[in-house]
């Protein structure tokens, strides 16, 4: 059904014509800037590093990566024939800007409304009779408190989104209750569904990886789902430990389908895709507070202060004075 | 409409009070299950930490938040923002005024009815001396330059010397007990804990239960204990003077018998004391007007709205209330 869609979205997604070969190794999109040069230009917000154009509006500068491994992955360049795409808040498609810089390139894009970006870098290639596609893929979040927190528009703008056009997708499910300000964080249970072509990739082998290389693969169920449960990946010295430091993980999810077919007049006689979806999780909030201590704490003073309350009323009052003496 | 005045007047502001009390808190505490959205600039605790239940966020959230910002950045869009903030914030003072603590705020509802259990157990209530009550009054003044320098000094290196940690954003927020007390009336106690990440986190949260301990103390002896201290109240000063919504006093009617002020929960002397000013709202006064309900003068003291008198003393309504008081 509706297989015009993907004429249509592939014609914008490809628009910069076909990629000369997919990657051996995944390939991902990545806000890390490569070095300090470009640090200095990004800054902290909900939803990870932006920069900010014009008038304060929000650009979002993802870089290309090359790796399994997060901590190790290296920052690529795009092939001069790349194709990408960015989808906007409606669904409506944006206009990236395709950069190449010494430390590497990606995409950048302006994001002017609260709520999810999709970014889209894909690449093909037959080798061997087997026409690869690497679908490199970014959830990005634009919000800002200063925004407001409207909680019609921030449910209205909470589901996540797939597009037709792009071959195999990984979507991101959304934790219960979660809106612009949740954090992922070890322990949770994070769920992702892949689509091949908008259905379904039932079979698909579906991976998630951290940054210091802790890797799960799981078989998605006849609904594409695939669960994982984020473990911990974090282990600095206690005085070193931060609330706030970004855990990396990357989910892979490959799908093979005998398909033949021919791109840019070389056949092929099936299809091998790989998607790619990055994330970011936190520390899970049980490691570094306790109710117990809190309790303690307030259990304490509450004491405190009733204790000199009765002292002070017993000093004050006659039968008080008389017990006294 | 004498008619209609005379009942105004003789009604029993204790009993309106806890009903309009009640009604704001289950709006600001659960309005949000209904997707009930009052902004994020109101002048009172609706707390911004009792997700998804709050019905907009208290002013002082987002003022620590835009606050945090670096020097040339103020005169920026961003700058606009924290300016927008306090606008909105200024145009819900302006209709109410202080009367968002006396029968809006979350948390003073809540003081409200510890001091009913307590009068309810037969414990007697404290009150500060007049020496004390001077001293006492200033920290709320403290707490709100204290709420926005912080932030302002985290953003921004003074003399050379290091910016604030991070640690300490939202610093008032941290330490006031309506951070942990508004969310668990939704069965949210993810707040009250001590968060060890840090040195600067173990201290900000470890004093917010530290006060919360002293709260449930002082709110349950004290009248109003927190509002002694609360930087809201003291925001609200600043701005009252315009507000429509005012407490005006007749002093050739005053006979200074002191009913209204042994009737105010905040110890304001000078609403006995002060015969000379025709308005008089003092910054920590709530606009509960139950110093109007107490005064037994007719038209000494009396709330207005846009200078039309909404509730006035009378001697008839004294009575009244007196009488009805005495059979309970």
């Amino acid at each position: 059904m509706a297989e015009w869609r993907y004429w249509v979205i592939g014609f914008v997604l490809l628009s910069g014509g076909l990629a000369g070969s997919a990657q051996a190794e995944p390939v991902w999109f990545s806000d890390q800037p490569p070095d300090a040069e470009w640090a200095k230009r990004a800054h902290h917000a909900h939803g990870g590093m932006i920069e900010r154009g014009r008038g304060g509006v929000y650009v979002k500068r993802l870089w290309l990566r090359a790796g399994g491994e997060p901590a190790s992955a290296v920052y690529t360049q795009p092939a001069d024939d790349a194709s990408f795409g960015v989808f906007g808040i409606d669904g409506e498609s944006l206009a990236p800007d395709l950069f190449k810089v010494a430390s590497g390139g990606g995409i950048t894009f302006p994001m002017p409304e609260e709520g999810f970006y999709n970014a889209y870098f894909i690449e093909r290639s037959v080798e061997d009779a087997v026409l690869k596609t690497s679908i490199v893929k970014a959830e990005v979040l634009k919000h800002s408190c200063g925004e407001g927190h409207d909680p019609k528009l921030t449910a209205s703008r909470m589901p996540p989104r797939d597009r037709a056009g792009v071959p195999l997708e990984i979507i991101r499910e959304r934790l219960p209750g979660e809106d612009f300000h949740t954090r992922i964080r070890s322990g949770d249970k994070v769920g992702f569904r892949v689509h091949y072509k908008g259905s379904p990739a039932a079979g698909a082998n579906v991976s998630l990886t951290t940054r210091e290389g802790w890797t799960k693969q799981v078989v998605a169920d006849a609904d594409g789902r695939a669960v994982f449960k984020l473990i911990r990946d974090y282990y600095p010295a206690w005085n070193d430990f931060d609330k706030r430091h970004h855990e990396a993980f990357l989910v892979t999810a490959e799908y093979r389908v005998e398909t033949p077919g021919e791109l840019n007049g070389t056949p092929f006689e099936k299809a091998h895709y790989r998607a790619t979806l990055p994330g970011i999780f936190y520390p899970s909030e049980v490691e570094y507070s306790s109710y117990l201590v809190g309790l303690i704490v307030a259990l304490i003073a509450a004491a405190l202060g009733a204790g000199g309350v009765f002292l002070y009323r017993l000093k004050h009052s006659r039968a008080g004075r008389e017990r006294l003496q | 409409m004498k008619r209609l005045r005379a009942f105004i007047n003789g009604a029993d502001i204790r009993r309106f009070r806890f009903w309009v009390q009640l009604g704001f808190f289950v709006l600001l505490v659960y309005g949000g299950y209904f997707l009930i959205n009052l902004g994020q600039s109101l002048p009172t605790f609706s707390c911004g930490f009792n997700q998804p239940g709050r019905a907009g966020v208290c002013y002082l959230l987002p003022l620590q938040h835009q606050t945090h910002i670096p020097w040339d950045s103020i005169i920026s869009w961003r700058g606009l923002g924290i300016l927008t903030g306090l606008l909105t914030f200024v145009a819900w003072l302006f209709v109410f005024n202080k009367a968002w603590c006396g029968y809006a705020c979350p948390l003073g509802t809540i003081q409200d009815w510890m001091t009913s259990l307590r009068q309810k157990l037969g414990i007697r209530y404290s009150t500060y001396s007049l020496d004390w009550f001077t001293r006492l009054k200033k920290i709320k003044y403290i707490l709100l330059i204290l709420l926005i320098v912080i932030p302002f000094l985290m953003a921004n290196s003074v003399a050379g010397l290091p910016t604030l940690p991070e640690d300490m954003g939202t610093p008032f927020c941290k330490i006031c007990p309506a951070r942990m007390v508004i969310p668990a009336f939704t069965g949210d106690f993810s707040q009250w804990t001590v968060d060890f990440s840090t040195g600067t986190a173990a201290t900000m949260t470890g004093l917010g239960m530290l006060v919360l301990g002293i709260f449930f103390i002082g709110g349950f002896i004290n009248k109003r204990f927190f509002c002694f201290f609360c930087p809201m109240s003291a925001l609200h000063s600043l701005f009252s003077k315009v507000a429509l919504l005012k407490l005006r006093k007749d002093g050739s009617k005053c006979t200074r018998c002191g009913d209204c002020y042994r009737a105010c929960d905040m110890q304001i002397k000078e609403i006995a004391d002060d015969v000379e000013s025709k308005t008089l709202i003092k910054d920590d006064c709530m606009m509960c007007f139950k110093c109007v309900a107490s005064c037994p003068e007719e038209g000494a003291l009396k709330a207005s709205f846009m200078g039309i008198p909404i509730y006035e003393s009378t001697e008839a309504g004294f009575f009244k209330r007196m009488t009805k008081r005495r059979k309970r």
